[in-house]
Formats: structure tokens, C-alpha cells, sequence
């Protein structure tokens, strides 16, 4: 469960999300985590860290549109 | 954890999810109208399956059993079950090769097991941990649309590359969607706090989604502790809906839902490029991605 983990971490510790910021694969080797190459390129790339509050669920509930099978 | 396949509005999704199975055999090279008794066989065994989750789960009923109860809507589940199983058998008669058939037919079946215990993992483990979130909803979502992909190309081809990529597309479109199915509850959650409808039976249930499962996973136990009475009593307090969702946004609940979706639908795409999905199919299977996730 790294993802979740350095999620949290970038969302709550400004140390680590200083050190990711200059160096993602030393901050994971240094915390002995490992992620997919997916999971790395999406958090190098699409996730910025910011302030913990602007990242909102309700940002992402337009997305679950209903459909129907 | 509902099979996240659900009902709504958008007819147009619903006619592109259910192509699914003609998709990927098109797009593996084979002809879509050799898919429809597969399609037809994947679509009775969806129906079968939400109502018996439907029913396991508590949810309230669908408006053709709520008169005649559950156990007539287990007995229609039942038929459908056999059903699904005969339009597996009807694969022989419908493609021109015994051996295809036969393989997608034990295939399928075999899958079907695997939801099964995904199924009884999931009922019980009411409040699951993120690893046994990610399990259940692999063996159920994951599995069942990973049998459209793998089954409809399997119509086309042996070549395991191109069989493994397409089931990728299916696996983890599947897992988007019960992600996205996740997100809904908490939409549910918000409207029926608007609307002060707050009967406990109307409520969602946030115990098994995703953003819980990451609680669990990152807070500390006392911060568990209240979220999970929240979670228990959503209507406790004018303000409890408000705090379970703050509770998950302070621990960075939204950027990780937010970064699986993203790398689910990456793993999707890639799925594609792998089993090297050929157009037009290719781009209505990325039109299917997109109307079930949309890029911003």
C-alpha cells in the first residue's frame, strides 16, 4: 500500500514533500518505499503537492456520473 | 462493495459498457457479430449477480421485487444464473471453432468463482483494511470486466499478449468504475443531508469504500476510532456526514483517490497499446474509458 502511504505523506509532512519535490525515487529509497512506474509517473507529474485542503473529494464526484448498464 | 455496474440515466453508457466483449474481439482483429451470444451469456450473469449483491448487502430493493420480497428476486437470480450458463453452452453452436468455445466457457466459469469469493470477502469483512479493499474489488468488478476484455479477444485470438492486454483494458476499467461507484455513495451522503432526508436505512454505506479503506490505512488508531463511530452513525449529528468526509480530506483521502483513478485509467490505456488494439474498435474502447472517466 505505498501509494496510500506516500500520499499521505505528501499531505501531511512538509519534510517529505520538500524532499519529493527535488528528489522522488531518493525520497522513496530513503523511506524504503516502492512504487509502480504508474503510480510514480502519475505522482511526479499530476499530483503537486499543496495545501492539504485543496485537494476536495466533492472535486471528484462530478465524475461518477450515473449510468446504466 | 456493490458490483459496480449501476443503474441510471445515461443510456448511452449503458449501450457503450455492453459492448464491451464485441469490442475488444473487434479490436483484436476478430468480427464483433461472433460475440453476441458471449455478450449476451457476460450481460445474464451481470443481472444475476446485482441481485443477489443487492440482496447480501442489505441494499434497498429494486422496484420489480420490493412488493414480492427477496426471495422471489433470489429465485429470478437463480434462473439467470442457469441461464448465463446455457448461453455459455450455446457458444459451440454459435462459433465456428469447438475448442474457442469450450476454453471461453470454463473461462468464464471459472471467473465466476473468483466473484463469488470476492463476494464472500466482502460480506465478511464489513469494514475492510485498503489491501482487503483492493482484493474484493478485484475479484469482483476487476474480474467481471476483465472477463468482457480477455473473452471477446479470446473470439479473435490465442495470442497471449494481445488476450493478457485486453484483459488489463477490462480489469481496470472495472476497477474505475467501482472506484467511481465508491465516490457516488458520498454524493448520496451530501444530497441526503441537503435534502434532511437522514433515515438510516436511505444512507449509504461508507464503511467498505475506498476513501474509509485509506483511513484505515494512514490515520492514526484514535483518529480511526471516531471515524468509524461517524462512519457507524452518519446521522448522529447535523454535522457528522460533514466530518467523515473531513476526517478523509485531512489525511489526503481525496489526492489518493484522485491519484488511483489516474493510474487506473493509465493501466487501462496501456492495456490497449500492449494487446495492440486495432481501430476503429481501439477508439470506441477509448471513448468508453473517457465516458466512464473523463479527462478533466
Amino acid at each position: 500500500m505505498s501509494l496510500a502511504k506516500v500520499v499521505h505523506q505528501l499531505s501531511t509532512d512538509n519534510d517529505f514533500a520538500a524532499q519529493w519535490k527535488s528528489d522522488p525515487e531518493g525520497t522513496l529509497e530513503k523511506q524504503g518505499l516502492k512504487l509502480s512506474s504508474e503510480e510514480l509517473a502519475f505522482l511526479k507529474t499530476g499530483l503537486k503537492r499543496r495545501d492539504v485542503d485543496e485537494v476536495r473529494l466533492a472535486d471528484y464526484l462530478y465524475k461518477a456520473k450515473n449510468w446504466q448498464f | 462493495m456493490r458490483l459496480a455496474v449501476n443503474r441510471g440515466s445515461d443510456a448511452g453508457e449503458a449501450s457503450s459498457l455492453a459492448a464491451l466483449p464485441g469490442l475488444c474481439c473487434q479490436a483484436a482483429g476478430g468480427d464483433a457479430a461472433e460475440a453476441q451470444v458471449l455478450t449476451a451469456a457476460w450481460l445474464l450473469l451481470y443481472e444475476a449477480a446485482a441481485i443477489t449483491d443487492n440482496i447480501e448487502d442489505r441494499d434497498p430493493p429494486a422496484d420489480w421485487w420490493a412488493q414480492s420480497g427477496s426471495a422471489a428476486a433470489l429465485s429470478v437470480a437463480t434462473g439467470l444464473y442457469f441461464s448465463a450458463c446455457q448461453a455459455l453452452i450455446q457458444l459451440e453452436a454459435a462459433l465456428p471453432d469447438l475448442r474457442t468455445a469450450r476454453e471461453v466457457r470454463d473461462e468464464m466459469l471459472r471467473r465466476v468463482l473468483e466473484m463469488c469469493s470476492g463476494q464472500h470477502l466482502d460480506l465478511t469483512q464489513p469494514r475492510p483494511t485498503l489491501a482487503t479493499y483492493w482484493q474484493v474489488a478485484g475479484a469482483k468488478s476487476g474480474t467481471f470486466f476483465g472477463m468482457a476484455g480477455w473473452a471477446g479477444a479470446r473470439l479473435a485470438t490465442t495470442d497471449p499478449q494481445t488476450l493478457q492486454g485486453f484483459q488489463e483494458f477490462g480489469v481496470q476499467l472495472g476497477l474505475l468504475i467501482q472506484i467511481l461507484d465508491d465516490l457516488k455513495e458520498y454524493q448520496i451522503l451530501e444530497q441526503r443531508a441537503h435534502e434532511n432526508a437522514l433515515d438510516p436505512e436511505s444512507l449509504p454505506d461508507l464503511g467498505r469504500s475506498l476513501p474509509a479503506a485509506y483511513v484505515r490505512e494512514v490515520a492514526p488508531p484514535d483518529v480511526v476510532a471516531r471515524f468509524e463511530q461517524l462512519l457507524a452513525a452518519p446521522t448522529a449529528t447535523a454535522d457528522a456526514g460533514a466530518q467523515i468526509v473531513q476526517t478523509i480530506e485531512r489525511f489526503g483521502g481525496a489526492a489518493y483517490v484522485l491519484a488511483e483513478l489516474e493510474v487506473k485509467r493509465l493501466k487501462a490505456l496501456e492495456g490497449l497499446e500492449s494487446a495492440g488494439a486495432r481501430p476503429p474498435a481501439r477508439d470506441d474502447l477509448l471513448r468508453l474509458l473517457a465516458a466512464v472517466y473523463p479527462l478533466d
